[in-house]
């Protein structure tokens, strides 16, 4: 493990609307570090893809200080140091596969050449380049999502923040994604921070998982993954999967009021 | 998607024809209809081969005041589109110049415009300008509703995409906004097109006038009791051009936003 990449120090949201306030999030602090995957895992409404943007500087925190990459937030989504992958792919229907995957390319003024070349790589990475030209529409949900994954990548970006990318697919498209996913990291050496509601991909995927509770969202338990790398299909397999897979399931049906810390193997653990 | 069709369309659209001129002859003869009230489909066909006072055809007068209609109309349609395509922009900029000009832009719509045509005659003499600026009148309204709604309804996970690629505000709007409206823009310009004609014709109708479907229209109108077919035969010109209007606007439509899903077929 490298030197820690985010950093969230006391961090609180909490939503205004005319209903009311709602606190999303309560003093969470984590950090990751350079290289590993983290999954945030949680009940739904419990914040974890508020926490995802803090890092995106996509929402505000009410308080706390998130910091990326050594600097503000704010500092490194303005320098384009993290890539992000939402639950639907978010491909803009006007642009080819091709075009979408360029975007940022485009947005941070490469040349032409330079685009092309990378946007190509990157496809051939997910296995698209074969639909280069086509429009979005014409790809199944799996092969848009692949397409955006690229996209994220276009800048080649030390970190990639996903927001349940692969929610909206099925079993079996998901379990291949999530193989394609470590192999992709593998390659590029980003770090991954990954919310999703899947105990099982989450368990494959992470080297750490961050469990949190019900809304206002705190940080339940932090759960190591010693699974041994590459993850395979046969890792599924392991009893240590099903131990792992049983413990943090069990995390998650633990009464939200006990103060984390207080448990054995709990947050501040790395 | 649609299923190909087992019917040609050229056969089809002839059949609707056939049904059409059925059900209009069908009415003339079931209430022993006179030709002041209805005439024959072959009356008005012959009216375009009569001779006008001039010694010329019909079908000749018909085609040289349907171009300057539709001259005037397409001068008008483009003026009206930028300027609904400007409003719409700056509406979108900023709410409050929005609340400000938007309770004018509707009440502009709510004045009937055979009121406002006149003045507007007055102000810009009989040419084609003024036409033109009647056509524009009607034009940029349902422009503007449109665009400044399509501009705001972009996907919120889009504009973060772009905020998470740090993207100028100009960038935004045109790698974004911009192309993700083009949809709403021309449903409000199929509108706009078949408005557009009715605004020059209705510019065309104020004493002064001299060319346009508008003057044949109230000529016809004057003499209705002598040819009523030739008012049904300008009142028929008149809708080709409008369907002509609609179709080319149609046909950028699928050129333009052909990967929108949400396209029309026509």
């Amino acid at each position: 493990m490298g030197a820690p990449i985010i950093e969230l120090a006391d961090i609180a949201k909490t939503f205004e609307s005319r209903a009311g306030a709602t606190e999303a999030l309560r003093a969470v602090s984590l950090t990751v570090q350079a290289g590993e995957f983290v999954s945030i895992i949680g009940p739904s409404g419990c914040g974890k893809s508020s926490l995802l943007r803090i890092v995106g500087d996509l929402v505000e925190p009410t308080s706390g200080v998130a910091r990326v990459s050594g600097k503000s937030a704010r500092q490194a989504r303005l320098d384009r140091d993290y890539g992000i992958v939402f639950q639907t792919p978010v491909l803009y229907e006007w642009r080819t596969v091709l075009d979408n995957v360029q975007l940022p390319l485009e947005l941070a003024g490469r040349a032409r050449g330079e685009r092309e070349q990378r946007s190509h790589a990157l496809l051939r990475l997910v296995g698209l380049d074969e639909f280069a030209g086509h429009h979005p529409w014409q790809l199944s949900g799996g092969m848009q999502q692949r397409v955006s994954i690229a996209r994220a990548l276009a800048l080649n970006p030390s970190i990639l923040l996903m927001d349940e990318p692969f929610g909206a697919l099925d079993e079996m498209t998901r379990e291949r994604l999530n193989q394609e996913l470590l192999q992709v990291c593998a390659e590029t050496a980003a770090t991954v921070l990954f919310v999703t509601h899947s105990i099982a991909e989450a368990v494959f995927l992470s080297t750490r998982i961050v469990v949190m509770s019900p809304r206002p969202g705190r940080i339940e338990r932090v759960v190591t993954v010693d699974l041994p790398r590459p993850r395979v299909d046969e890792t599924r397999a392991l009893p240590r999967f099903f131990e792992l897979v049983t413990e943090v399931r069990q995390s998650l049906r633990e009464d939200p009021g006990v103060a984390a810390d207080l448990r054995p193997g709990g947050a501040g653990s790395p | 998607m649609t299923i190909a069709p087992r019917v040609p369309f050229a056969l089809r659209s002839l059949a609707i024809l056939v049904a059409i001129a059925a059900i209009w002859e069908g009415a003339k003869a079931l209430f022993a209809l006179p030709s002041y009230q209805l005439p024959h489909l072959h009356e008005i066909a012959l009216d375009f081969l009569r001779e006008g006072a001039g010694g010329e055809r019909w079908v000749w007068i018909m085609a040289q005041n349907a171009g300057y209609t539709a001259l005037e109309s397409l001068i008008g349609f483009a003026l009206g589109g930028v300027t609904g395509l400007v409003l719409a922009v700056t509406f979108a900029q900023s709410r409050w110049l929005e609340r400000g000009l938007l309770p004018y832009v509707v009440a502009s719509q709510t004045v009937p415009i055979l009121a406002i045509a006149p003045m507007v005659v007055v102000w810009l003499g009989t040419s084609w300008f003024s036409k033109a600026v009647i056509a524009a009148y009607l034009t940029f309204f349902p422009v503007t509703v449109n665009m400044s709604r399509g501009l705001r309804a972009v996907d919120p996970d889009a504009l973060a995409l772009m905020r998470a690629l740090s993207a100028s505000s100009r960038q935004i709007f045109f790698k974004l906004r911009f192309p993700a409206s083009l949809p709403y823009l021309f449903t409000a310009l199929r509108i706009s097109a078949t408005a557009s004609v009715i605004g020059a014709i209705v510019g065309e109708l104020p004493v002064g006038s001299r060319f346009g479907m508008g003057v044949v229209i109230v000529n016809a109108a004057q003499y209705y009791n002598w040819r009523p077919a030739n008012l049904w035969a300008a009142i028929l010109v008149s809708a080709v051009i409008g369907i002509v209007f609609y179709r080319a606007v149609a046909v950028v439509e699928r050129r333009v936003v052909g990967w929108s899903r949400v396209v029309p077929a026509v």
